[in-house]
């Protein structure tokens, strides 16, 4: 297919999947061309690189779980997919949460788990982002970008869960009486880091990590704090590989911290805000996208078997049957309903939180030359008391907690429709496959494995139920912005 | 013992007390390798003492050298071996079924008796071709057909044909790789066979290996929901979140009691349908509760998994065994939608 017929292609399916972007199309074309070609460029990485990797990938970690396809993850910076969400001045391709879901849905109709190598780059990318740590921006998101532009991925992981303490990390009333492991103990001109973190995607092939932890475990939720983290560190290291059931391409990994000094400079945001900045506003921009990851599964898994459901045997297709085209029916109503969840979720978000990083100042900054930028009294500025509360006061202009705390509860609730669709989609096109040995069945089988993870990544489909009530209907949770200029000197 | 109490008289009590430990001692512990590495086949080890408690001849009448063992202890007890591993509770079902088409059918079986047989597998749903001699055909998903030195075949139309393996004209062909792993289960490919011998299976004897089958597969189901039950009870009972044991949270015991809900109705659902005082499933109920109870231990094992979090997802947890294992028991024998439209069938419109 000719690139342009690939594009009318793309744009004809985003506009039959999503009759909300038709709408805003109306508005904003530049916006909807954009996003045909994220997509577009997702399903030619699926063409070349994916879908005849996948299975042997799948195959080859099971037998040595320290295997990384550094391959696959080459070839994703030729689409750009380490950079989708990096501003364009950064050398990114600006990329919110609605281009990231959709480019999740596409990479995940052919394998969650390599799309998953991208994924979790992002979510680890979204901290330094909605932090506001442009001091770091410089340094690290255009290394990022421009790694990509060299074809080595420069990979980042997001580090939050602990052995006790998974759910309990995500939700501020948890945390209070969480059995954590891990603390961070203040030192002369910074932290020691102490402890570990388990079933970090990425986390074995990141070179920098975004990081939550407290520096007293006597009071976790106050002393909750965001850091970022480079692996060259001493004391890092990464104590083993987990054996997962699918999504094998994405490592996970538990990490060991051994004295690991962090200095003040790599404190995001600031100590004691890692709730707010490193948790609640990450998971209002990554859980809409989890949902897309799990709509990709079951829309994958569908288009193959309807591939199967086409196929002639002893003279009749399956698809012919009417029990067969009713449940092809109903298992796409459940993808459509997971579909408009997520986007709806990612539309929140982009409208709350993308507004501040797509704000005229945020902008005018990224404007200023790169040199300037990049000197030490930029950076000073930045990192003090007063560039910080410049940040926190930009992002009270443009957006306010109460529409950050709707885009996390829509964003739980796409979580819950999609993870909950994709393992009953995968497993009823499974049992209707039969036993019957054919080309689809490893496919299948493996979107079965992958999507079980859907539903207990980016916290259990329980904590997130339980999130949507308690942000979305009940009013007890609700995110807070960090403090503006004034109150942000100290 | 997994069974409640309700079905258990002192002979059963007995019995299923001593397959108990037949499983402890011999099934768990290899239960977790065996799925790993199944091309090692350490899942055979299990054999001789599988003879020892009477699992290799269990459905043979006494007067054959068989234990006799009437259809609802014999789910029981597919039951109890099904929650340390339902691959080898599906090995030793084919094998006990094989022997016993063969049994039905008037197939000379010269093997000898008790410990010393050899494992047999079941092929079923097969159309049979070919005058003897040169028999062709093939089935889909034949658990242990890597394994086994005998292979018995039942067509669609109650021909039954024993062959020695390996034998000529004998092929595997798609090797499954997702559930029931230890069983290697395979497709299998028949041209020209020269079986070692060939008999019939009447109306009601094929109706009653179906029915067997299927009600050996919905006990491999009942086995599968014991174990997610226990798995998750047990994580529930030391892991803590929010400073409490999350046994204690609701939403945990919900998933629980539903999982408690699903193991009652399993047990009387097999009771029910073998008939708990004696006589043999019919094949309209075996379906039927097969059916059920696949959905119920996919969904129970579903649970146990979401319940360890993370370390569900994890393999050497071994609760995403009983996912996978359980994905396998709905579409084997038969798939749930043929299953279902079949039982219309049965029904009458």
């Amino acid at each position: 297919m000719s690139p342009r017929a690939a594009s009318g292609e793309t744009a004809r399916r985003l506009k039959a999947d999503f009759p909300a972007l038709e709408a805003l199309r109306a508005r904003d074309r530049g916006m909807f061309d954009s996003l045909v070609g994220v997509v577009q460029e997702c399903a030619a990485f699926n063409r070349r690189h994916a879908l005849p990797a996948a299975l042997e990938i799948d195959r080859r970690v099971r037998e040595d779980h320290d295997y990384f396809a550094w391959d696959i993850a080459e070839a994703g910076c030729g689409h750009g997919l380490f950079s989708l969400i990096i501003p364009e001045r950064l050398g990114g391709r600006g990329g919110l949460a609605v281009a990231f879901s959709l480019a999740m849905e596409e990479l995940c109709s052919a394998c969650a788990g390599i799309a998953n190598i991208f994924g979790a780059h992002a979510l680890g990318l979204v901290p330094l982002l909605t932090s506001g740590s442009m001091a770091h921006w410089d340094t690290h998101l255009r290394e990022t970008a421009l790694a990509e532009k060299r074809g080595e991925p420069l990979i980042w992981a997001y580090a939050i869960t602990e052995p006790s303490a998974g759910t309990d990390v995500e939700e501020p009333h948890f945390l209070t009486r969480a059995r954590l492991s891990m603390r961070a103990e203040r030192v002369k001109g910074g932290y020691l880091l102490n402890g570990r973190k388990c079933f970090i995607s990425n986390g074995a092939v990141a070179r920098w990590l975004t990081l939550t932890t407290c520096t007293d475990t006597a009071r976790p939720l106050e002393t909750w704090t965001l850091f970022l983290i480079d692996r060259e560190m001493p004391g890092f290291s990464v104590a083993r590989n987990e054996v997962k059931m699918g999504q094998r391409a994405c490592p996970a990994s538990e990490l060991l911290f051994e004295d690991v000094f962090v200095p003040e400079d790599n404190v995001l945001g600031r100590e004691g805000e890692g709730m707010d900045l490193g948790a609640l506003l990450v998971l209002a921009a990554s859980r809409a996208p989890v949902g897309a990851i799990a709509t990709g599964i079951a829309r994958g898994t569908l288009e193959r078997l309807r591939e199967w459901a086409g196929e002639r045997r002893g003279g009749r297709r399956p698809l012919d049957e009417q029990s067969v085209q009713m449940a092809l029916a109903d298992m796409h109503i459940e993808l459509q309903k997971s579909r408009w969840a997520y986007l709806n979720a990612a539309l929140a978000f982009d409208r709350s939180l993308g507004r501040v990083l797509d704000s005229s100042l945020t902008g005018g900054v990224l404007r200023l030359p790169a040199s300037l930028r990049a000197g030490r009294n930029w950076q000073r500025l930045m990192k003090s008391p007063l560039g910080r509360g410049i940040v926190n006061a930009v992002m009270r202009a443009n957006t306010t907690g109460e529409e950050v705390t709707r885009a996390l509860a829509l964003a739980s609730l796409a979580k819950v429709v999609g993870g909950d669709t994709a393992v009953q989609v995968t497993a009823r096109c499974l049992e209707m496959l039969g036993t019957e040995p054919c080309p689809q069945r490893p496919w299948l089988e493996k979107a079965f494995r992958d999507a079980k993870l859907t539903q207990i990544y980016e916290g259990t489909n329980q904590l997130n139920r339980l999130t949507y009530y308690l942000a979305g209907l009940e009013g007890g949770l609700e995110v807070a912005l960090p403090e503006p200029l004034l109150m942000g000197v100290r | 013992m997994l069974a409640p109490r309700m079905y258990l008289d002192e002979t059963r009590t007995a019995l299923l007390s001593s397959v108990e430990g037949f499983v402890e001692r011999e099934i768990s512990p290899l239960a977790f390798e065996a799925d790993e590495h199944p091309e090692e086949n350490d899942i055979l080890k299990i054999l001789p003492g599988a003879g020892e408690s009477g699992l290799l001849d269990a459905l043979l009448p006494e007067e054959r050298g068989g234990q006799g063992m009437d259809p609802f202890t014999f789910l029981l007890v597919t039951a109890e071996l099904a929650a340390a591993s339902a691959a080898a509770a599906v090995l030793l079902l084919g094998h006990n079924l094989a022997l016993l088409a063969l049994e039905l059918s008037g197939v000379g079986n010269d093997t000898a008796s008790g410990e010393g047989r050899p494992l047999h597998c079941l092929a079923t749903g097969t159309r049979l071709r070919g005058p003897a001699g040169e028999l062709g055909g093939r089935c889909d998903f034949v658990p242990g057909l890597l394994q086994a030195e005998r292979l018995v075949v039942v067509g669609e139309e109650g021909r039954v044909a024993l062959i020695s393996l390996p034998c000529l004209g004998v092929r595997t062909g798609y090797l499954f790789d997702h559930g029931l792993r230890a069983a290697r289960p395979a497709e299998l490919l028949l041209k020209s066979v020269s079986p070692q011998s060939e008999g019939r299976l009447e109306g009601e004897g094929l109706e009653r290996l179906e029915a067997l089958l299927e009600m050996g597969a919905a006990a491999a189901c009942a086995g599968i929901i014991c174990a997610s039950l226990s798995a998750a009870a047990e994580y529930a009972g030391r892991r803590y979140q929010g400073g409490d044991i999350i046994g204690e949270h609701q939403q945990v015991r919900l998933m629980l009691g539903e999982m408690e809900a699903s193991r009652e109705v399993a047990f009387a659902l097999l009771a029910g349908a073998a008939g708990f005082g004696g006589g043999d499933p019919g094949s309209r109920a075996a379906r039927a509760v097969r059916r059920f109870l696949a959905e119920r231990a996919l969904g129970c094992a579903c649970d146990a998994v979401q319940l360890h979090g993370g370390y569900g997802y994890m393999r050497e947890q071994g609760v995403e065994r009983l996912m996978r294992d359980a994905s396998c028991l709905q579409a084997w024998p038969a798939p749930s939608r043929q299953l279902l439209l079949g039982l219309r069938d049965m029904t009458g419109a």
